[in-house]
């Protein structure tokens, strides 16, 4: 059975086996697929971070406990699947740290594909993505192979430098584990399996050094008892050289910070004389994270260090309500404010001044909500060095990544939207902008190019720039280029209105298609998905001294700066960033282009898009001339939209119309205005499309 | 997991008497004893533990039916155990497959489900 179909349906628990049960297990899986990206991202990193070099013994714990966690939350869920590659792994991971296996530097590149695979499976416990098994095989048989061919006999194991500790020094002494664990009652209904915790603890022990056994904290009366509600707790010993850590981690997505104690107790073998005193015995509590017991999902398990003390997670469907509701409140006040603008100020003075108290807090309120949903940017600058590691070595390029401004916060929803059209630039820095080591150094330049990633907060907008420091856009093949195109170009256009003729759906300078990038759809799908999200992308470049790409975008979708304009009764919002200008055309700027209503604005002439007609309203103003033409532009596609009057310029919290109402064409959602009234928030793109079949 | 005896109470108990329940019972389980049929496996415990009335003096849980168990159904199994007791009956879990044992010693319920040897 498809897991992932199943959860999908979200209507009760679904068992690894694809039996139902009462429970939903959703939301508990969802905490093991986000700590399993998070450790995938992080065993990335560190990979990444190594280049060929051999990792030391922290990179080579921090990696093998990133597998072991992926390994364990697995087989606790029910994953099976994805305890294979682990698995494997992990015994790779295992026997180079402990020098049975020679370190080559093709095994990054093979834990890399590793990490792929196991993320493809995650891909599809999570949304069902299509998993192929074959290269899981694949990878799984070079793990294996790995293994083998690096057996004790191939090399002898290398002698640790001296005055370093040997590895695993503080795994040699023996210690006797007393772990006494109070399980979370829902245990069982999160579909948690004992016997998967039990076995890696077991896997910890000195053979025959484990021992389990389990009590009854109460004894309800049978009729009372809630089956599926764990009544139960647990006491292990076992005599064991695993750190402290490793024991832990077994524990790492069941239990909380008052549900796990461990006792331990060095095991001295030379004789009791010499057993250590009763206070060396370590009590402590030893959960991995404190968390909300009311919260619903008790994600907040098996984070590391002290970020537990200083963040919680939340879902996000709660931050979206939160804000949701600050955008309410927004619109209350706005209601409030019409109000008490109507009333005498002398008389309400104090109603007056309690209200602006009441903007300010509300502001106040909206910032710090909104800033709940930012996430820093890092989140997609991390994919980078990955991608830029390979494509340099499959271009035969030599590339230094530096990133800048990682900490910059963007929001979530902006995230994901973003990360496609950077990766989009960096391919074509990388294909197109960087030159060969050779060329470089014919050019006079270090072999080495340099690819920058920043990001900064610039006003309300956050601004990303991607730069290189190869051979510039080349304004002589662009303008040749164009004009192959059939774009409208001249050899009198500036350099910026060059540089935006790459942008142009088709356009592509590259004299080989590569598989790496060059098809000719780049630049005009990375602009198109820019825009789709409020944002603006500028190029600046010199010849033989580099590019740099600007992607500019707004903090946050929830809140849009939009033009209020009157239409008969009705009030829509335009974005403001696709607006150029607005007039009120004479009657010579009038014309009629195939029956089809224009204006012509310095030689150009652009379609009227009549907004009473298109939404068939009564509108006070039907001809342009007595109107007001907004010009807009949309994916550069240029119009006016022909409105009764414009009314303000303002930041409106975007609503769904879908989830409130039902989906009205031509518009891209709707706010509520301050008098209460909703307003349409227009889709200019689907306006014109619209436009064009009238 | 299906429960013998669901349809005829008396089948395999007290075959001498006509009185359900009394003396020694026996109650037979079967498939597996799992959280996903927690629902189900209490229900059908509740209902056994209704039909033990004072007279009854030992009650038998046959295992050899049952193919899997996990901590939730050990659980169960181990609390209705305790209320056999509470009723003054006398629990005996018969003799369950290896693997099933080997399960109940695993999740260190040993000592609170204590079989008989295997005859």
């Amino acid at each position: 059975m498809n897991r992932a179909a199943a959860n999908s349906k979200g209507t009760g628990m679904t068992t690894p086996t694809g039996e139902k049960s009462s429970v939903d297990l959703n939301r508990f899986n969802e905490v093991f697929f986000e700590e399993c990206a998070e450790n995938l991202a992080e065993m990335e990193q560190i990979l990444i971070s190594l280049g060929d070099r051999e990792p030391d013994h922290e990179e080579m714990n921090a990696i093998f406990r990133a597998a072991h966690s992926i390994k364990g939350g697995a087989g606790i869920f029910g994953f099976q699947d994805m305890t294979v590659v682990t698995h494997v792994m992990e015994s790779l991971l295992d026997r180079l740290r402990n020098r049975e296996t020679p370190f080559v530097p093709a095994m990054i590149d093979l834990f890399l594909e590793a990490g792929d695979a196991i993320a493809m499976q995650l891909a599809w416990h999570r949304e069902g993505k299509a998993v192929d098994q074959e290269a899981i095989d694949r990878v799984r048989a070079k793990l294996q192979q790995a293994i083998e061919a690096g057996a004790p006999a191939l090399e002898p194991p290398v002698e640790p430098e001296q005055g370093s500790p040997a590895p695993h020094e503080e795994e040699l002494l023996p210690r006797r584990c007393r772990l006494a664990f109070t399980p979370d009652p829902e245990i069982f209904a999160r579909g948690i399996r004992m016997e998967s915790i039990i076995s890696e603890l077991t896997e910890l022990a000195e053979p025959g050094e484990f021992a389990c056994s389990a009590r009854l904290m109460e004894l309800p009366d049978l009729p009372e008892l809630d089956p599926e509600r764990c009544i139960t707790c647990w006491e292990f010993t076992l005599l064991t050289r695993a750190s402290r850590e490793q024991v832990l981690d077994v524990f790492m997505f069941v239990a909380d910070e008052e549900q796990l104690t461990i006792e331990e107790e060095p095991v001295d073998r030379r004789g009791p004389a010499e057993e250590p005193a009763p206070e060396e015995t370590l009590l402590a509590p030893a959960g991995r994270r404190a968390y909300d017991s009311s919260e619903a999902a008790p994600g907040a398990f098996g984070r590391r260090g002290g970020e537990a003390e200083s963040s919680i997670r939340v879902n996000v469907t709660k931050v979206d309500q939160l804000v949701n509701e600050v955008g309410e409140l927004l619109i209350t006040q706005a209601m409030l404010s019409q109000i008490v603008a109507g009333l005498d100020p002398v008389l309400h003075q104090a109603l007056q001044r309690g209200l602006t108290q009441l903007e300010r807090n509300t502001r106040d309120l909206q910032a710090s909500v909104m800033s709940i949903r930012l996430v820093p940017i890092s989140i997609v600058f991390n994919r980078f060095p990955r991608l830029v590691r390979e494509m340099a070595a499959k271009l035969g390029k030599q590339v230094e990544l530096k990133t800048v401004g990682e900490s910059t916060e963007l929001d979530r929803g902006l995230i994901e939207r973003i990360a496609d059209p950077l990766g989009h630039l960096v391919r074509n820095a990388l294909d197109h902008g960087l030159e060969s080591p050779e060329r470089r150094v014919s050019c006079g330049k270090s072999p080495v190019g340099t690819l920058q990633l920043s990001a900064s907060q610039v006003g309300g907008r956050i601004v990303v720039d991607v730069t290189d420091d190869g051979a510039g856009l080349n304004r002589g093949k662009i303008l040749a280029k164009a004009v192959e195109c059939g774009i409208p170009c001249s050899e009198s256009m500036s350099d910026e209105e060059v540089w935006q003729l790459i942008f142009a759906p088709g356009f592509s300078t590259a004299s080989e298609v590569t598989d790496l990038s060059g098809r000719g759809v780049g630049m005009d799908v990375v602009l198109k998905n820019v825009q789709a999200i409020g944002g603006r992308v500028q190029i600046a470049s010199e010849a033989g001294r580099g590019a740099r790409f600007t992607i500019s975008l707004p903090l946050t979708l929830a809140i849009l700066e939009g033009l209020s304009v009157a239409v008969g009764a009705e009030k829509f919002i335009i974005p403001l960033n696709v607006v150029l200008e607005s007039l009120q055309p004479t009657a010579e700027q009038l014309k009629s282009v195939n029956g089809r209503e224009v204006v012509q604005v310095r030689g150009e002439y652009l379609p009227i898009l009549k907004l009473h007609r298109i939404f068939n309203l009564e509108a006070e103003v039907t001809e342009p001339q007595l109107g007001i033409l907004v010009l807009v532009d949309a994916d550069g596609e240029r119009g006016a939209i022909m409105v009764d009057a414009l009314l303000d310029e303002q930041q409106v919290v975007v609503k769904s119309i879908e989830t409130n109402y039902r989906r009205v064409e031509g518009s891209a959602g709707a706010t509520i205005l301050g008098d209460g009234r909703v307003a349409l928030i227009l889709d200019i793109p689907e306006l014109f499309t619209m436009h064009k079949r009238l | 997991m299906t429960f013998c005896n669901k349809q005829n109470p008396l089948k395999g108990q007290n075959k001498v008497g006509k009185k359900v329940f009394v003396n020694n019972i026996n109650i037979t389980l079967e498939g597996p004893l799992i959280v996903e049929r927690a629902q189900e496996l209490h229900q059908l415990l509740v209902e056994r533990l209704d039909g033990v009335t004072e007279k009854c003096q030992q009650a038998t849980i046959d295992l050899s039916r049952v193919s899997d168990i996990d901590a939730c159904g050990c659980q169960l199994l181990a609390l209705f155990v305790e209320s056999l007791k509470r009723r003054g009956a006398t629990p005996v879990l018969a003799p369950a497959p290896v693997g099933v044992t080997e399960r109940i010693n695993t999740l260190g319920f040993r000592d609170l489900l204590a079989l008989q040897p295997e005859r």
